[in-house]
């Protein structure tokens, strides 16, 4: 290869790299007027209406941005007051309290929010706000499993279940909550002691949700603890799947109910349109259709949910203690593994 | 071609005096090499008038232009200065006209043509010219090597041992070729070379090299018969070293007299070549046939002489003594001079 | 003609001493940039609270024993899967083999969480009899046998035939001349395929999740994510950065100091008849119908459900371009740069540039969220000075430069990738002679023409398949890119991801395909490089002295 020819190619591979990164740079960093940038760790539940819906009606630019709770959580720190975003959405109610915690969000006083949100789902200080709801409980197999054999979480831990409980993994969000919430409600001891008679049952510890509920359909366990919207979709899928929930500890606090919401972003650009996206999506007819998509139960009590989750039955819910829980996150860590739930 | 000339030049690489302070003039069209044992630091040089090294002291000059010196250094690619390596270093990506042309890039492109088809004739490769390195002989690489490097006319051409990595078969007939090539281009040559042989026949003029130094510099003939040293003596060829006491015209040694090349007296050492001596059958010899080393058109014999050493001799093979056959030995007609040292 | 092999210099030993210039001050420089936000992470010893360890100490034990594991596990299966594959087809003949030669390279474009996401969609019980460390250690060495494949067959077939014929001379069978002479030799090669394996399996995240291992980076992710403390999640890092400097120091060790040169003739096959042929080619085949014809089919099954299930993400045409757009800029970036400091190697030749390199590669073995935090850390001090400084100086806000732009990811994927695509710019870039170089400036040429003129066209496969193996490398990379990414730069692997943390295999497929599907188009390049039989003029480069 010639001087000339290694130069004109360096120079012309430089100026394509040059405009091809610029070109990325611009495209990827929109800002403007009547723009919300979303950060939502509800994204794989697929395509949700009510922000379609929103974009229509407002004209407002949506871009959804999503990721697992602790990557949102992880970029909003380190972008700080200079962040992009406009909306927080959580999974998981600990994570919208470690935002506020970490001063990442912004109170918002809303009449619509305050109406449209029960109080005991929403942020006293008004920085975040339930949308919809998921129960963590009980699934037993329709089969071999008699609907009163277990009624209570400690009821896990009856030997007679030895070898024939599926568990999701320790490392679950919703598991860490859900045991966060217990030492917040009944003590170190007590949660120690119940979670210690569970792996005494030698429970079978798998990746996710799904799993642990096809396990007691194929027969492999017999019950297992599982969010209530993965039943739920199962159901749509095939109405006869052979599980059923078991509204855990009715006779005392309720079933734990975990929910997904949301929070302004302090530093948005957008503080208006930010609120009335919450407002929007915190409608009636918005928290039907997001329960009905995802098969979780609405915030609003009034409102209607998803039919199939319906039909599994009302309960006594026994709502998370988000600022409890919230400091109890690295106990319930260490408990977990101390007890050996992998 | 011009010439070349060190002054002083040394370089050192950490401890070690590569090159200590060597003054060399080579003069137009002349071929000169240098002849040393490795680590002696003849390619170090080479590599200095090259320009792959900086002196430490002393300048280099070619063609009275200063190339490195006090503060100046001229890097090779502006030296104008063609070097033939060891391993020959062909591209191995380019044909052989493209390896001969590579240095003529910056002529105008009806030059380069006449100037790689001339350089190819000369070393007589020019119908191998669209072949890639790896299908030539390795005398055919050197050959392209050279052409290589003599194609965009060099000042002086630098050959780094060029002979080193070939059959001891081919050596002797592509020394012959390459002197020629070399004389024909009217080149001066500097070659730097371990095997005393090549160095012998090639040269016009021989320098000896050891540790850094200039031990002797001068005709082949010269260095071979009037060795300026031991050192020198027992490198360029053998050699017996003997004892001897001086009377103006003779020395008086235990093999006999020897003529001496330039009057002395007292005690002295000479260097006898063992062509210098003549064997004669004799049971009541001085000598005693120890060793025979028969070398095709000569022989080597090393005997034990009396007085208890070693003593070389070389003859014609015409005539054959046997290991321990009883001879006398004695010197040739022929004259020695004093060793230095 | 002179018999072949002798411990000869592969590349040219340096000639004495130099001074330290400006390209070994470029190749520390390029260290630091590269190499030091790693450094934050054992920083996180002084800064973070000490008890950081002893509260997870739990997990540690586990941590260790499962990662060693599956370090020893992977490091034997590819060893003996890659080099057992690379010598039947350097060393036998049998029908089929010219393809099935390049064929056992395919499975280089199956990332190791897409093989999974296959096998627990695929076998019975929902894959329960994979999720354990065995598991994990078979996934591995399917997928990451072919590094010790490739770089095991080049060493086999630059191997001299005299060799051979000098062992046999002393009494071997051929069978036993390969075992105690070819594979010996071929030992710096082969190991340095196992050690890449084991960094890709040591980097891996996705694979180990997915099948429950509690690997040293699984408790990374456990301590940061659930507990949120990021400095007792640095300090572990720090321990697997330890455990990546022992591999690569065992590395060496094991290439020794000899570096083996190559020359000769090709040594003639063996002919394998009958049953042997007949195994000899079902191997291959079976393995690759399991590592890649069958996980293509599954995927693409799934697909078409997906797609006619709308079950389609949906930004994923904006993800496929974002992934082909990041995975062609990166290749031309990292590759450059990889070439520059191969060359800042070559020029300056001191111990400090050796060292600076040698830094400068460690982010190979790391886990791709532990680079990207150990890179944001500082990037995103970086930005808020920056956006700080403009809005004083200049009045303007440019919004987040590093961390909200690509910029951030390329600096995390050159952290992670330099070291592979140095590798192989280095190996053809370090076969080229300094004599060569000299004859150039001999001949009148300047640096710039010594690149053009002998550098460009001897590297030119080195530096193809440099750009190639980032391209793959950021196609398939996940946990840095998440972290990273911009605002609507989601990659197909972000897709695959999150479709598969919420169990939607079918929503998943798609991406997955596309990701294999593309992934396969610059291994198949790659193979035709370094297909063919190494051409002449390199092995004659590659030569540490010319034949005779």
């Amino acid at each position: 290869m010639s001087r000339r020819r290694l130069l004109a190619l360096a120079t012309l591979g430089g100026t394509v790299l040059l405009a091809a990164f610029v070109g990325v740079v611009v495209a990827t960093s929109s800002s403007g007027d009547n723009r919300l940038t979303i950060y939502t760790a509800r994204s794989h539940y697929g395509e949700e209406e009510p922000f379609k819906e929103f974009a229509r009606d407002s004209g407002y630019d949506l871009t959804l941005f999503g990721g697992s709770a602790p990557e949102l959580y992880e970029r909003l720190r380190s972008e700080g007051d200079e962040t992009r975003a406009d909306v927080l959405i959580t999974t998981d109610a600990a994570n919208l309290w470690r935002a506020k915690e970490s001063g990442l969000l912004e109170p918002v006083r809303s009449a619509a929010l305050a109406r449209e949100v029960p109080s005991r789902y929403r942020d006293p200080d008004g920085e975040w706000f339930g949308l919809t709801l998921r129960a963590r409980t009980i699934m037993r197999s329709t089969k071999r499993v008699p609907p009163d054999a277990v009624t209570t979480y400690a009821g896990l831990g009856d030997p007679r279940w030895k070898g024939r409980l599926c568990l999701r993994s320790g490392t679950s969000e919703y598991n860490v909550s859900f045991v966060a919430d217990r030492i917040a409600k009944d003590g170190l001891g007590t949660t120690k002691a119940m979670l210690e008679r569970w792996m005494a049952n030698d429970p079978t510890i798998l990746g996710s949700d799904t799993d642990v509920l096809e396990a007691i359909a194929e027969d492999r366990c017999d019950v297992g603890l599982t969010n209530s919207y993965y039943l739920g979709r199962e159901l749509a899928d095939d109405p006869d799947f052979p599980v059923a929930p078991v509204w855990a500890d009715q006779r005392g606090r309720g079933t734990h109910v975990n929910l997904s919401g949301f929070g302004v972003v302090r530093g948005t650009d957008d503080r208006a349109g930010a609120v009335r996206l919450l407002e929007f999506l915190a409608r009636p007819s918005e928290q039907a259709v997001f329960a009905r998509n995802n098969k979780e139960f609405p915030v609003d009590p009034q409102v209607e949910g998803s039919p199939v989750i319906e039909r599994l039955g009302d309960f006594k819910a026994d709502p998370i203690d988000v600022a409890g829980a919230g400091r109890h996150l690295e106990d319930a860590v260490r408990l977990m593994d101390q007890v050996g739930w992998k | 071609m011009s010439e070349v000339r060190l002054e002083s030049v040394a370089k050192a690489f950490g401890r070690v005096r590569a090159v200590d302070g060597v003054s060399l003039e080579i003069g137009a069209g002349e071929l000169v090499a240098v002849l040393g044992p490795s680590g002696c630091g003849k390619t170090t040089l080479l590599r200095l008038i090259a320009g792959f090294e900086r002196p430490d002291a002393g300048i280099v000059r070619v063609a009275e232009a200063e190339m490195a010196g006090a503060g100046r250094f001229v890097p090779p690619e502006k030296r104008a200065v063609g070097m033939v390596f060891q391993d020959y270093a062909l591209f191995p990506h380019l044909v052989v006209a493209a390896n001969v042309a590579f240095g003529l890039a910056r002529r105008p492109k009806a030059e380069r043509g006449a100037l790689t088809k001339r350089t190819l004739e000369l070393v007589g490769l020019q119908h191998k010219a669209d072949r890639y390195p790896h299908e030539l002989s390795g005398g055919e690489r050197q050959r392209v090597a050279l052409a290589r490097a003599l194609a965009p006319e060099p000042k002086v051409v630098l050959l780094d041992e060029p002979f080193s990595n070939l059959d001891a078969t081919l050596r002797a007939g592509l020394r012959r070729e390459v002197e020629l090539i070399l004389r024909d281009a009217e080149a001066t040559a500097l070659l730097v070379t371990h095997d005393q042989e090549e160095a012998l026949s090639l040269a016009d003029r021989l320098a000896v090299m050891n540790e850094g130094r200039l031990v002797q510099v001068g005709v082949p003939e010269e260095v071979y018969a009037r060795p300026a040293g031991r050192w020198a003596a027992q490198f360029v060829g053998e050699v017996n070293v003997l004892s001897g006491v001086a009377r103006g015209a003779g020395v008086e040694t235990e093999l006999g007299v020897f003529d001496l090349h330039r009057p002395a007296t007292g005690a002295v050492h000479v260097a006898v070549r063992p062509e210098q001596l003549e064997l004669s059958a004799r049971h009541d010899g001085n000598a005693e046939v120890v060793e025979r080393e028969f070398r095709g058109h000569d022989v080597l014999y090393r005997l034990r002489h009396e007085g208890g050493r070693t003593v070389l001799v070389q003859l014609p093979s015409l005539e054959l003594y046997e290991v321990g056959a009883r001879v006398f030995v004695r010197p040739a007609p022929t004259s020695v001079a004093p060793l230095v040292d | 003609m002179e018999v072949g092999a002798s411990a000869t210099r592969a590349a040219p030993a340096p000639r004495g001493a130099r001074a330290p210039d400006g390209w070994t001050a470029f190749t520390v420089v390029c260290a630091v940039l590269v190499a030091g936000p790693l450094l934050g992470l054992p920083i996180a010893f002084i800064t973070g609270h000490g008890d950081a360890l002893t509260r997870f100490s739990g997990l540690l034990p586990e941590a260790l024993l499962s990662t060693l594991g599956l370090l020893v596990g992977v490091g034997l299966g590819a060893l003996v899967l890659g080099t057992g594959l690379a010598a039947l087809v350097s060393f036998c003949d049998f029908p089929g083999r010219s393809w099935l030669e390049w064929a056992l390279v395919l499975p280089l474009a199956v990332p190791g969480y897409v093989f999974t996401l296959f096998a627990l969609g695929t076998l019975p019980a929902g894959g329960a009899a994979i999720r354990s460390l065995i598991g994990a250690v078979a996934i591995f060495t399917l997928v990451l046998y072919p590094y010790v494949y490739l770089l095991a067959r080049a060493a086999f077939l630059s191997q001299s035939a005299t060799l051979f014929e000098a062992a046999r001379g002393l009494g071997l069978s051929r069978r036993e001349a390969i075992l105690r002479v070819g594979l010996p030799l071929a030992r710096p090669a082969i190991f340095g395929g196992v050690a890449l394996a084991l960094m890709e399996a040591l980097a891996d995240f996705g694979t180990v999740n997915l099948l429950g291992v509690h690997t040293f980076t699984d408790a990374i992710y456990k301590v940061w994510f659930n507990a949120f403390d990021r400095q007792a999640a640095m300090q572990l890092a720090t321990f697997l950065m330890g455990i990546t400097l022992t591999l690569l120091a065992l590395e060496r060790l094991a290439r020794g100091r000899a570096r083996y040169a190559a020359h000769g003739r090709a040594l003639p096959p063996i002919r394998l008849r009958g049953p042997a042929a007949a195994a000899a080619v079902m191997a291959p085949l079976v393995l690759l119908a399991v590592v890649v014809a069958a996980p293509l089919a599954q995927l693409a099954a799934w697909a078409v459900d997906a797609v006619d299930d709308g079950l389609l993400a949906p930004e994923f045409a904006a993800a496929a371009r974002n992934s082909l757009l990041l995975a062609l800029m990166s290749a031309v970036l990292v590759g450059g740069l990889a070439t520059l400091l191969a060359y800042g190697l070559r020029a300056s030749r001191t111990r400090s540039s050796a060292l600076a390199v040698r830094a400068a590669t460690i982010g190979y073995g790391l886990p791709g969220s532990v680079v990207a935090v150990a890179v944001i850390v500082p990037l995103a001090w970086l930005d808020h000075r920056i956006d700080d400084a403009s809005g004083s100086i200049l009045g303007i806000d440019p919004g987040l430069l590093l961390t909200g732009t690509v910029i951030g990811l390329f600096c995390a994927y050159t952290v992670r990738f330099l070291a592979l695509a140095f590798q192989a710019v280095e190996a053809s870039l370090g076969r080229i002679p300094d004599e060569l170089d000299e004859a150039a400036r001999g001949l009148g040429s300047d640096r710039l023409d010594v690149l053009a003129r002998v550098h460009v066209p001897l590297i030119r496969a080195g530096l193809v398949t440099a750009a190639l193996l980032v391209f793959t490398e950021v196609m398939k990379e996940l946990p840095a890119t998440m972290l990273l990414r911009p605002v609507g730069g989601d990659t197909l692997a972000i897709e695959v991801w999150q479709a598969t943390s919420e169990s939607l295999y079918r929503t998943a497929a798609l991406p997955a395909l596309l990701i294999v599907l593309v992934g396969l188009v610059p291994v198949i390049l790659m193979i035709r490089l370094s297909g063919r039989r190494v051409s002449e003029p390199e092995a004659a480069v590659t030569a540490g002295t010319w034949t005779r």
